[in-house]
């Protein structure tokens, strides 16, 4: 058992033992002395027993029960309540076998109880089999950790990719990008194609995590570079198409995306759009108060030779456009209710601060932390 | 999530799906899943009247199944969706390859 462990991963069993006597910490150590894959660490001071183990690190801890000047059972709740060994198994060691006694110290947070001094084979089984599971506990924690960090890192890159807030001239756009834990995938930019005509997209991969991102820093990079072969990526319906080509999802480990995609013609003040799987924008135009832009469109990458179309408005001076995710208004309140879409349309308004529109989605889960990336974009066309 | 079949009959799988289909309700159903579309030879009709949440990864799920069946000639066809997951389905253009009927007779139609 101690070999598997030993084999299983690089670190070593470590033990901390507390007890005022000497005899039993000599009795202990000379139980372990048979095993090499054991560290031994003998403190017959209790009241330095925390920082004792702070410093140690052990996999597992013994602590006797009845000592001069402090009660075992209160160390019992010091382990519990420091950071550094909350999770440490800890074994009781107690001169008596009663009940009421195990289970005190059961519910201050002993993983163990036994009558001392044990048998050394009793004793050694038990100290592997909680070092083992306290072991596994922190390579789990590793490698989330590391998960984590590629997480992070891939999130630092789409936010690299994302542009800049314009504050002034002809078009404005300001937007909040709030990545879900697990990162999901969204995406958005624009650019001018040209002096005459301005790109603006937005797009969401199905799923989470670091593959998410790569498809939507893939597909992100194409549309920004305009690098898809014979499309014209002033022609919205077009550029669906061609990125419906080259990312078949058979060849994205199953994953495919939704886009909306805009070309707005200074000139003209003609905004063409198309739309693929993706939610309509919200349109505040002239007068005419919101309506929402969006073609009948598959997700990217679902079918083959799929068809888009596109339509097109002509944007008065002080049009306002929001471009959005689904993560934004699939929401889910704490008694379980769903955001109905209308009623997150109707909160989006012509002037409404972006800010406050986190702020209010944030309010109806009853949650800081959305559960899919959290994209808005607002353009001003003046 | 839960995913019951109701009965088999000339070849369509009948299916009733009820809760979220999100990341957890797809972990739950989708094997299972992917096993009555390849079960169904003509058609897998699903009741929808349960279903109260679907997100991208459950259309993903949706997806991949109508494809197994339209490789084979068949189709997926949803019942009575609740108001949201039917605006989730347009607004994804799943509609155009999943038909959102109302009843299990309008699908049956809709399977030919």
């Amino acid at each position: 058992m101690a070999d598997s462990v030993a084999v299983a991963s690089s670190r070593r069993v470590r033990v901390l033992l507390v007890d005022d006597q000497e005899m039993i910490g000599q009795a202990v150590r000379k139980m372990l002395e048979a095993d090499e894959n054991i560290d031994f660490c003998y403190c017959q001071d209790p009241s330095k027993a925390i920082s004792t183990a702070n410093e140690f690190e052990p996999t597992v801890i013994l602590q006797d029960l009845v000592m001069p000047e402090i009660d075992g059972m209160m160390l019992v709740k010091f382990y519990r309540a420091n950071p550094k060994t909350k999770d440490i198994p800890l074994i009781v060691l107690s001169s008596k076998e009663e009940a009421q006694t195990k289970a005190q110290a059961f519910a201050l947070g002993a993983n163990d109880y036994i009558v001392k001094l044990p048998d050394e084979l009793e004793l050694l089984a038990r100290i592997r089999y909680h070092s083992r599971g306290y072991i596994s506990m922190l390579e789990r924690n590793e490698a989330y950790e590391l998960m984590a960090a590629e997480l992070r890192e891939a999130e630092e890159y789409v936010r690299e990719l994302l542009p800049e807030p314009v504050a002034e001239g002809e078009i404005t756009a300001d937007w909040r990008f709030i990545p879900s834990s697990g990162l999901g995938g969204d995406a958005f930019g624009y650019h001018d194609i040209d002096d005459r005509y301005f790109a603006l997209y937005l797009l969401d991969v199905c799923g989470h995590g670091v593959g998410a991102a790569l498809l939507s820093i893939s597909a992100m990079n194409v549309v920004r570079s305009g690098a898809l072969p014979g499309v014209d990526f002033k022609n919205p319906s077009e550029v669906l198409e061609g990125l419906n080509d080259a990312f078949p999802m058979e060849r994205q480990s199953g994953k495919f995306f939704s886009i909306w995609y805009g070309v707005y013609d200074r000139q003209t003040r003609k905004l063409v759009f198309s739309s693929g799987g993706h939610p309509p924008s919200i349109l505040y135009n002239g007068l005419s108060g919101m309506s929402e832009l969006k073609t009948p469109g598959l997700f990217i990458g679902c079918m083959e030779g799929m068809i888009y179309q596109q339509q097109s408005v002509v944007l008065e001076e002080g049009a306002v456009l929001y471009l959005f995710s689904d993560g934004i208004f699939e929401l889910t309140s704490p008694d379980n209710v769903q955001l109905p879409f209308c009623d997150f349309t109707a909160s989006l308004g012509r002037d409404s601060d972006l800010d406050e529109v986190v702020g209010q989605a944030r309010e109806y889960q009853g949650a800081q932390e959305f559960e899919d990336d959290y994209s808005l974009v607002r353009l001003v066309f003046k | 999530m839960e995913m019951l079949e109701t009965k088999q009959e000339n070849g369509i799988v009948f299916l009733k799906l009820s809760g979220r289909l999100d990341l957890a309700g797809v972990g739950q159903v989708e094997a299972a899943f992917k096993s009555q579309t390849n079960d169904a030879q003509k058609g897998l009709v699903i009741d929808a009247a349960e279903l109260s949440f679907l997100a991208s990864l459950g259309m993903r799920m949706l997806m991949m199944g109508a494809k197994a069946m339209k490789a084979k000639g068949g189709k997926i066809v949803i019942v009575n969706p609740q108001e949201e997951v039917e605006n989730a389905l347009r607004m994804s253009g799943l509609d155009q390859v999943i038909p959102i009927v109302e009843s299990e007779a309008a699908a049956i139609s809709e399977l030919g």
